[in-house]
């Protein structure tokens, strides 16, 4: 037991390790090539620490695009992995289903018709064009998430227990719904709104900048904190709904919780950076095929490799087209259903899911 | 050989309705300390039911149930899973645990502490004959298997450094999926605690085996709790063919009384 809580540990450093080098590396990346000791350099320049080891004189545009372009983009990446990659650990708890993808509460579905909503009556009234990327859309697209992921919520209580299979039937139902809202506000948009509200659903970190990162950080940070405290209360709750009942858990405290918490992170990282697939499917598989099923290393490690897959796939998309870039969306998609294949294929053995 | 002895769980006047069907009518006993009370019937007699009621899972339509002499409803969830633990017909887990993670779980309730913990988790992965499985993946296991760490999983959650007085175990066919060898090993076990103070309630199909092995013997029938006493009084043909509406041939076993049913 300490043994493997040992392995684990070094699971985890490796893991930390990893993203630093990735995150570090793909911040060399783009039109401007930065090599990495003058980027270190101008880490630690912007904290007021003179360390010189690129020894050239660094220029202030270098400077510039390092600190408000890169590092935020390479923040709200790992940002966004970690929201993705917990939020699928502790859905597919609640769920008790391996399957689970964070889009069976609603949250996506919801806030695409807030996006939509937002792109085509901005287009109707002319308001100009960065304010509502940077302000209307996300708050649009947040409200309609929540707004959704409450209606599952409330349609799966039944004499005041949660009652799992119908929230994942209503989940589907209002997903099928919203499916026809967006198609018929699809129907009705000009071809302009249709190309932006297309590149929304890809995914994109384009529009991180320094606001952005703290009005996401904030918004997860508690989520964040919650996730990592149910760790034990969701290795119990595998047990079956009455077994954890009896083991003295409020399940249905539970089932609230999860269910906000990963609404909340899912929204924040829809809102500002649109709809990235796979993430919260895949990661967790993968954490529990090196760690094993337990949450006290599942949501951890999930928030880690959610934060490496996304950066790597944020990389992917700058370098496979270069100067231009391919949304994101595109790049996870692309690179995890043929993985999340070879994965079930390969390793049928090892995953034995029961159902 | 009536001893004064204190009761542990008392159900009165109990009736449960879901939907205007009812499933428990008019249920009435008392379980004493250090009893094994076994609850026979037919499919569908309402026994599975009854155990919910006692586990506090549901709450009586009417009537009201009192365990270690306070009502049940009273008793906040983490409160009472120290005192009384419950095994469910079946349970299902979709992910893949190891048996020593599962029993694990029954420490829950309690202040984590590694050492005893880990004790304790090794006592009953050897009580219940877990060695073979150590480290292994529970969804792989077969029924039986399942069954057993299942039931070292409860016992783990009321495990007691000294007496279990006070201590109530809820097992809803606890023997279903067991060989016969693991069967006898089970009412060994379950002896053992009782001698140690625990009180054990649960719903047995094998005649013999609650006759065998239990105190008292609750007999249900059509949502009502038609017997219920002392095992020796409870198990004769009449009753039995009151219940199963089957003539069954008993023999006896024991000059105390005990019978056994003759196929």
């Amino acid at each position: 037991m300490s043994k493997k809580y040992e392995k684990n540990t070094i699971i985890f450093l490796i893991g930390l390790f990893l993203l630093a080098i990735i995150s570090l590396v793909s911040t060399t990346i783009g039109p401007v090539k930065i090599s990495i000791l003058q980027i270190i350099d101008i880490l630690f320049e912007s904290i007021n620490i003179n360390t010189n080891l690129s020894s050239s004189e660094i220029s202030q545009a270098f400077k510039t695009v390092v600190i408000d372009i890169r590092l935020p983009r390479i923040l709200m990446g790992i940002i966004v992995g970690i929201a993705l990659g917990i939020s699928g650990a502790i859905l597919q708890g609640l769920f008790r289903n391996p399957l689970i993808d964070p889009g069976f509460i609603g949250v996506s579905s919801g806030a695409a018709i807030g996006a939509m909503f937002v792109i085509m009556f901005s287009q109707l009234i002319a308001i100009e064009n960065n304010f509502y990327i940077q302000f209307l859309l996300p708050v649009f697209a947040m409200s309609g998430g929540l707004s959704t992921t409450i209606l599952v919520y409330k349609m799966s209580q039944m004499s005041g227990k949660t009652n799992i299979m119908a929230m994942l039937l209503s989940g589907i139902a209002v997903n099928a719904f919203s499916g026809s809202i967006i198609g018929f506000l699809v129907y009705r948009a000009s071809d302009m709104e249709l190309r932006s509200f297309t590149f929304w659903t890809l995914g994109s970190l384009d529009n991180s900048n320094w606001l952005i990162v703290s009005i996401a950080v904030v918004a997860i940070l508690i989520p964040i904190i919650i996730s990592i405290n149910l760790r034990k209360k969701l290795d119990i709750f595998m047990l079956g709904d009455a077994e954890a009942g009896y083991l003295g858990l409020n399940i249905e405290k539970l089932k609230k919780r999860i269910i906000f918490i990963s609404a909340l992170m899912v929204g924040v990282t829809v809102a500002f950076c649109g709809m990235i697939g796979f993430i919260g499917l895949v990661t967790p598989h993968l954490v529990r095929l090196i760690m094993g099923p337990s949450h006290k290393t599942l949501i951890f490690g999930s928030a880690i490799l959610g934060a490496i897959i996304l950066i790597l796939a944020d990389f992917i998309s700058r370098i496979i087209i270069a100067p231009a870039q391919l949304p994101i969306g595109i790049i996870t998609s692309a690179l995890g259903a043929p993985f999340f294949l070879w994965l079930i294929v390969s390793q049928k053995q090892k995953i034995r899911y029961e159902k | 050989m009536k001893n004064k002895s204190t009761n542990i769980l008392t159900v009165v006047d109990v009736s449960y309705e879901i939907n205007d069907i009812t499933i428990n009518k008019g249920i009435n006993f008392n379980i004493n300390l250090g009893e094994i009370v076994s609850i026979i019937g037919p499919n569908g007699s309402g026994k599975t039911t009854l155990l919910r009621l006692i586990s506090g899972d549901i709450v009586p339509s009417y009537g009201n149930i009192e365990f270690r002499e306070k009502d049940l409803n009273n008793y906040d969830p983490k409160e009472i899973s120290t005192m009384r633990a419950v095994l469910p017909q079946n349970s299902h887990i979709s992910f893949p645990f190891t048996v020593n993670e599962i029993i694990q779980m029954g420490r829950f309730p309690h202040p984590e502490n590694y050492k005893s913990d880990k004790t304790i988790v090794d006592d009953l992965i050897k009580t219940f004959d877990l060695n073979d499985f150590l480290g292994r993946d529970f969804t792989s296991l077969s029924g039986g298997e399942k069954q057993r760490v299942q039931l070292a999983r409860v016992f783990a959650q009321i495990w007691s450094e000294d007496s279990y007085n006070g201590k109530l175990l809820v097992l809803d066919e606890p023997t279903s999926f067991l060989d016969i060898k693991h069967q006898l090993d089970f009412f060994e076990i379950i002896n053992d605690f009782k001698n140690n103070g625990l009180t054990i309630i649960m719903v047995l199909h094998d005649i013999n085996h609650a006759s065998s092995f239990s105190d008292k013997i609750g007999m249900m029938k059509k949502t009502e709790l038609i017997y219920f006493g002392d095992t020796r009084d409870v198990i004769n043909s009449q009753n039995l063919n009151d219940v199963f509406d089957i003539n069954l041939k008993l023999i006896n076993i024991d000059s105390n009384g005990r019978k056994l049913i003759y196929l």
